[in-house]
C-alpha cells in the first residue's frame, strides 16, 4: 500500500489516565476511503482511544500521524489545523447548549468558510434533512431527545464536508430503523465522499453492514487482540474470544 | 514564545480532561489568545452583549441599592464620630474618600463575584460535563478565545461603568445622611466636589478593571477544573467565588499599598 492511501497511522501507542495506563502497543493504520470499526468490552477503552487520537489527550507515548503529519508533536495552531479536519461526534452529541441546533451546525461554517448567511442557512438545511432533522433547526438542544440530540451532533460534524469523521457509538440509543438509517448515512458518505470513517460500535448488525475492517481491543492484555475484515476474524480468527464476541450476535439471528 | 511553552499551554488544554491544571498555564493559554481579538471574526459581539447584560445591566439594580446603602451606613457612622467634636461637615470628606477608593470598587467586585464568578465557573463546568469543551477544541476553536474572551472583554467594560454608578449613588446615600446632621445637600454637595479629586476617582474606578481580570480568569479556571459531574460543576461555581473573594481583597491591599507610594 503507497504512503498516500494511509490516512491515519497509529504507532506504539500507549495511553491512558494519570499513571494508569488503559492501553498500549497499539499499532494500526486506516487507508483512505476506509470504514474502520473500534470494537471491545465496555470500558476497555474505546471512548480513550478516540479521545487520544482526536488529539484531546496527549498519548503517554507512541505517535499519531495524520496524512503523514504527527498530531502528537504539533504546535497548538498546527494542531487546530489538522482538527479542523475532522468531523466528531460524541457519545452524547455534545451540543453546545447555548445555540440552537442550526446554529450549532452552523458554527463551523461561520467560523471558516466565508459564505453569507444565506449560503450557511441552506447547508444547515441540507445536513440537517441528511439527519432526518429538518424543521428542528429552530429547537434548543435540550428541547430534544438523547437520539435526536446525537443525530444534531452529527450534522454539526458533516457541516464541513470533512473527509475523516470519527463516531462515538452512533448508534446506541436509537431506535433500530434510524440506527439502519445511519449505517445506510456511513456508506454513503464513504461512496460519495471518499470519506475515511471511524466507528466505535457494540452493534455487530452495523458492523458487519459497514465495516471494511475492524479492530478489537481487549481489557486483560490492554492490546488489540484482532485486526481484519469482520467475516474473516468470524470464521478464520484463532482466537476463542474473537469468534465469540462475533459470533454471540449471529447465533442469536439464526 | 518558544516551542516548549507552546507545549506546555497546549498541555493546559489537553489536561482539561483530568484534574491537574495549572494556573499559570491557564493564564498563558488565555493571554496567548488576545491578539485574536484583532481578527477577523474574533470579537464575538453576541457572546460580548450577553456577558455585558449578564454581568453589567442586569447588575445595575443591587448595585445601586447596595452602595446606595453603603454610603448611608458610612454617613451614619461618620456623623456619629464627628458629632463628639463638633466638624459634622467631614462626614462629606469621610464617606466621598471612602465610597470612591474602597467601597465602591469593593462592593462592585463582590457584586460581580457573585453573579458573575459562579455563573462563569457553572456554566464552563456544564459545557465540561457535556463534552462541549471537547467539541470546541475539535472543531479547532480555542476553549480560550471561544468562552473566556467574550467574558473578560465584557466584565473589563462592565464594572467600571458599575462602579461609576456604584460611587455616585454611594454619595447619594452619605448626603441624605448629611441631611439629618444639618448639612443642606447644597453645602454637601459643594465640600464633595471642592475635596474629592478626579484621580482619585479615576484611580478607584481604574482597580476594578484588574478585579474584573481577577475575577473572570477565576471563575472560568475554575469551570475548567471542575470534576465531571453535577457534584462537581457546584464545588467549582464554590471555590470560584471565594477564590475571587479572595483575589480582590488581595488585589486591594497590594492596590492600595501602590497608589500610597504615589501620594493617593
Ligand atoms: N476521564 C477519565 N479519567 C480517568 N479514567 C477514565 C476516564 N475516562 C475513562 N476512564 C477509564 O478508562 C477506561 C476506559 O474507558 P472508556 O470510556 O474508554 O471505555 P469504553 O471502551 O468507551 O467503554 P463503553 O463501551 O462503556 O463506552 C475505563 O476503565 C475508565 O475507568
Ligand atoms: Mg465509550
Amino acid at each position: 500500500m503507497s504512503v498516500e492511501h494511509v490516512k491515519l497511522e497509529v504507532k506504539d501507542l500507549v495511553i491512558g489516565y494519570g499513571d494508569r495506563v488503559v492501553l498500549q502497543n497499539l499499532n494500526f493504520h486506516v487507508s483512505r476511503g476506509e470504514i474502520f470499526c473500534i470494537m471491545g468490552g465496555s470500558g476497555c477503552g474505546k471512548s480513550t482511544l478516540l479521545k487520544h487520537i482526536i488529539g484531546l489527550y496527549p498519548p503517554k507515548s507512541g505517535d499519531i500521524l495524520f496524512s503523514g503529519r504527527s498530531i502528537v508533536n504539533a504546535t497548538p495552531e498546527e494542531r487546530r489545523a489538522i482538527m479542523r479536519g475532522f468531523g466528531v461526534t460524541y457519545q452524547g452529541g455534545a451540543l453546545f447548549g447555548s445555540m440552537t441546533v442550526a446554529e450549532n451546525v452552523a458554527l463551523p461554517l461561520t467560523e471558516y468558510t466565508g459564505k453569507s448567511k444565506a449560503e450557511i442557512a441552506e447547508i444547515v438545511r441540507e445536513k440537517l434533512k441528511l439527519v432526518d432533522l429538518d424543521g428542528f433547526g429552530s429547537y434548543m438542544p435540550s428541547e430534544l431527545s438523547g437520539g435526536m440530540c446525537k443525530r444534531a451532533g452529527l450534522a454539526r460534524a458533516l457541516a464541513l464536508n470533512p473527509d475523516l469523521l470519527f463516531f462515538d457509538e452512533p448508534s446506541a440509543g436509537l431506535d433500530p430503523i434510524t440506527s439502519a438509517g445511519l449505517d445506510r448515512l456511513i456508506l454513503s458518505l464513504r461512496d460519495q465522499f471518499n470519506s475515511t470513517i471511524i466507528v466505535v460500535t457494540h452493534e455487530l448488525d452495523s458492523v458487519f453492514s459497514i465495516a471494511d475492517r475492524v479492530i478489537m481491543l481487549d481489557k486483560g492484555t490492554k492490546s488489540i487482540v484482532a485486526d481484519g475484515d469482520p467475516r474473516d476474524l468470524l470464521k478464520n480468527s484463532t482466537s476463542e474470544w474473537v469468534r465469540c464476541f462475533l459470533d454471540r450476535d449471529g447465533l442469536k439471528r439464526q | 514564545m518558544n516551542g516548549n511553552t507552546d507545549k506546555k499551554i497546549h498541555d493546559f488544554f489537553d489536561g482539561v480532561g483530568t484534574s491537574v491544571l495549572d494556573p499559570v498555564l491557564f493564564i498563558g493559554a488565555v493571554s496567548r489568545q488576545l491578539p485574536s481579538l484583532f481578527r477577523r471574526r474574533g470579537l464575538r459581539k453576541r457572546e460580548l452583549f450577553y456577558y455585558l447584560d449578564l454581568c453589567g445591566a442586569k447588575s445595575i439594580p443591587v448595585v445601586t441599592l447596595i452602595c446606595f446603602l453603603m454610603g448611608a451606613v458610612l454617613g451614619i457612622q461618620a456623623a456619629l464620630q464627628m458629632r463628639k467634636v463638633g466638624t459634622e461637615i467631614f462626614v462629606v470628606d469621610l464617606v466621598g474618600f471612602s465610597v470612591l477608593k474602597e467601597f465602591g470598587p469593593l462592593m462592585v467586585a463582590m457584586i460581580s463575584t457573585g453573579r458573575a464568578a459562579s455563573a462563569f465557573a457553572a456554566e464552563i463546568g456544564t459545557m465540561k460535563v457535556n463534552e462541549e469543551i471537547s467539541a470546541l477544541e475539535t472543531l479547532g476553536i480555542s476553549p480560550a478565545a471561544y468562552l473566556v474572551l467574550p467574558k473578560l472583554l465584557a466584565m473589563l467594560v462592565a464594572m467600571p461603568l458599575l462602579t461609576v454608578i456604584g460611587d455616585v449613588t454611594g454619595i447619594i446615600g452619605g448626603m441624605l445622611v448629611g441631611l439629618s446632621v444639618n448639612i443642606p445637600l447644597q453645602a454637601y454637595w459643594t465640600r464633595t466636589v471642592t475635596v474629592l479629586d478626579s484621580i482619585t476617582f479615576l484611580l478607584g474606578v481604574g482597580k476594578t478593571l484588574v478585579f474584573a481580570a481577577l475575577i473572570t480568569m477565576a471563575g472560568c479556571y475554575c469551570g475548567f477544573k471542575a470534576s465531571c459531574d453535577a457534584q462537581g460543576v457546584g464545588r467549582g461555581a464554590t471555590s470560584a467565588v471565594v477564590l475571587s473573594i479572595f483575589l480582590v481583597v488581595v488585589a486591594d491591599a497590594i492596590i492600595t499599598l501602590l497608589y500610597s507610594f504615589i501620594g493617593y
